[in-house]
């Protein structure tokens, strides 16, 4: 134990300015969409039965917002493997005691400490618009911040396993570029793939996903995409592991 | 903990690059000893370190490090070995009292009293962040890390490089200290042959990709000589005793493998002992028939 958190620690010394202000910024967009809901509390509740329906629809659409955010914030790229190659820590961690899987396990160790930060920061939002005005939104927060931090969770493995093959400060502009273009390939096939829905109209997953977002609050999906980001979890400890693995040639 | 008489076993390794060959190295460095591996720039020094480190896959041979197999049983022997480069690896950002943090968990039997000692010792600031630390204040700090967690085998590749005489002398006391108990060892690969000539037990000298001497440093001192000579004299000494030869516009120098032999052979020539600077710079040359 003493070993990953020294491990933890040393990610978190380096990524802390990052993710402090992430945080800030995350804390600076919830308060702005909480604050009309704390001001207007009395009034929202005096509306008619089906204004609160529209606004209970537009405070979930803001959950859902700030979830993937939040995932967004947590899964992301926190910049320590850069630092470390073009440091020389990279190098210099064979030659200490920590083996690949404990290197990969601690990695994941800070990634999940992030998601579960962010996720409650995300879930007080839910929680406190739930108590104010009710409804079901609780679910389809978590299912959006699980599906979110799992996507940026994928972008990150893919950045992280080209740049890590970099050994030094010199390769790593070259690696930087490829892992970058990975990434930005990723998203254009994301946002951009079309598919052959019904009556054969064309839509773009990132439509999909918005219709998808409806079942959201149900138990399945939230078991499913919870299932999604322990295998999205899996694959950023197996890629990290083979990528600590793997020696210079 | 398992018993062992050589710290390092190299045995044939070769590792091949595209345009240089590590090419069938072997050498020991026994228990208590302190190794200078001495070759110029591009001889190999490096390969051979990052080889025994397992940064890089060997093409073939076998390395041993504390009596044991450096891939086989790499996560045991990296907690009883310390490594030292050329330039410091740790983040800019951090200070002295991070890094005491963070190899804390790192090495179970780390030291924040023999490390916090060496800190004091060396006069080196715990707050100040060590990316506005100078080369020699980097040195000292990666040395106090190597050392505080009782490591039985030091390995350094060119560590004292690019530091002033005070702190390089500094830094070899130290050292010293470390070998006294006679069970830790230390590598340390370095151009610099003025510093392994006070305080290496033995040497070895690699260069392009092979090794051309190894051995305790007194006998390979006491062993060779430089034969000075006119040009013309060169004839008459054996090609089987010459290392390689110099010359200049006064006459001839050769290096002889034997000193005391060539003492015998050649009465009417002077020989002088030979330094490991020279020792490396005439067999560097061992292929020219004359270098000048």
């Amino acid at each position: 134990m003493k070993l990953y958190r020294s491990l933890v620690y040393r990610e978190w010394r380096l990524s802390r300015g990052h993710y402090i202000l992430m945080t800030i910024l995350f804390l600076l967009t919830e308060t702005v969409f909480i604050l009309p809901v704390l001001v207007e509390k009395q009034s929202i509740l005096d509306e008619p039965s089906e204004d609160i329906k529209t606004i209970k629809l537009s405070i979930a659409v803001i959950a859902l917002f700030l979830a993937a955010i939040g995932g967004f914030i947590a899964g992301m790229n926190n910049r320590v493997h850069k630092a470390d190659i073009a440091s020389g820590w990279k190098r210099y961690s064979y030659a200490l005691p920590p083996t690949a899987k404990q290197r990969a396990a601690s990695d994941l160790m800070m990634k999940l400490l992030m998601m579960a930060f962010f996720a409650a920061l995300v879930l007080i939002y839910a929680a406190a618009s739930k108590a104010i005005i009710g409804g079901k939104i609780i679910g389809s927060t978590i299912s959006a911040y699980l599906i979110i931090s799992s996507i940026a969770l994928v972008f990150d493995t893919i950045y992280c396993g080209i740049l890590l093959m970099a050994n030094s400060k010199n390769e790593l502009k070259k690696y930087g570029i490829i892992a970058s273009a990975a990434g930005v390939a990723l998203f254009f096939i994301l946002t951009h793939f079309p598919i052959k829905i019904g009556s054969g109209k064309k839509i773009s997953i990132a439509d999909r996903l918005f219709n998808i977002i409806d079942t959201m609050n149900k138990g399945y999906f939230i078991m499913i995409t919870s299932a999604v980001f322990v295998l999205v979890c899996a694959l950023y400890y197996i890629v990290m592991w083979r990528s600590y693995e793997r020696r210079e040639a | 903990m398992n018993e062992y008489e050589n710290a390092i076993g190299i045995k044939g390794v070769t590792k091949r690059y595209d345009g240089f060959t590590l090419d069938n190295i072997s050498f020991d460095v026994p228990k208590g000893c302190i190794m200078g591996f001495i070759g110029q720039n591009g001889a190999g020094k490096t390969t051979t370190i990052r080889s025994l480190l397992h940064i890089t896959n060997i093409n073939s041979g076998e390395i041993s490090l504390l009596g044991m197999d450096h891939v086989k049983d790499e996560a045991e022997l990296k907690k009883r070995i310390a490594v030292v480069f050329d330039e410091l690896p740790f983040h800019d950002m951090f200070n002295v009292k991070d890094m005491a943090k963070i190899f804390r968990g790192l090495y179970p039997d780390w030291n924040d009293e023999t490390y916090m000692k060496y800190i004091d010792r060396f006069q080196l600031p715990k707050k100040k962040k060590i990316g506005q630390f100078s080369k020699g204040m980097k040195m000292k700090l990666q040395i106090a890390c190597a050392l505080s967690h009782n490591a039985e085998l030091l390995v350094m590749d060119e560590a004292t490089t690019g530091l002033d005489p005070v702190v390089r002398d500094e830094i070899l006391h130290i050292f010293m200290e470390y070998l006294s108990d006679g069970e830790h060892s230390i590598l340390m690969s370095s151009h610099i042959t003025s510093d392994l000539e006070k305080i290496a037990d033995m040497v070895t000298f690699i260069d392009k990709g092979r090794i051309l001497l190894t051995g305790y440093k007194d006998e390979i001192l006491e062993s060779h000589g430089i034969l000075r000579c006119a040009k013309d004299y060169i004839q008459n000494v054996d090609p089987e005793d010459i290392v390689s030869v110099r010359t200049n516009n006064f006459g001839a120098e050769i290096m002889v493998n034997d000193r005391e032999s060539a003492k015998m052979k050649y009465r009417d020539t002077v020989i002088d002992p030979a330094s490991l600077d020279d020792i490396m710079l005439y067999y560097v040359h061992r292929d020219a028939k004359e270098w000048s």
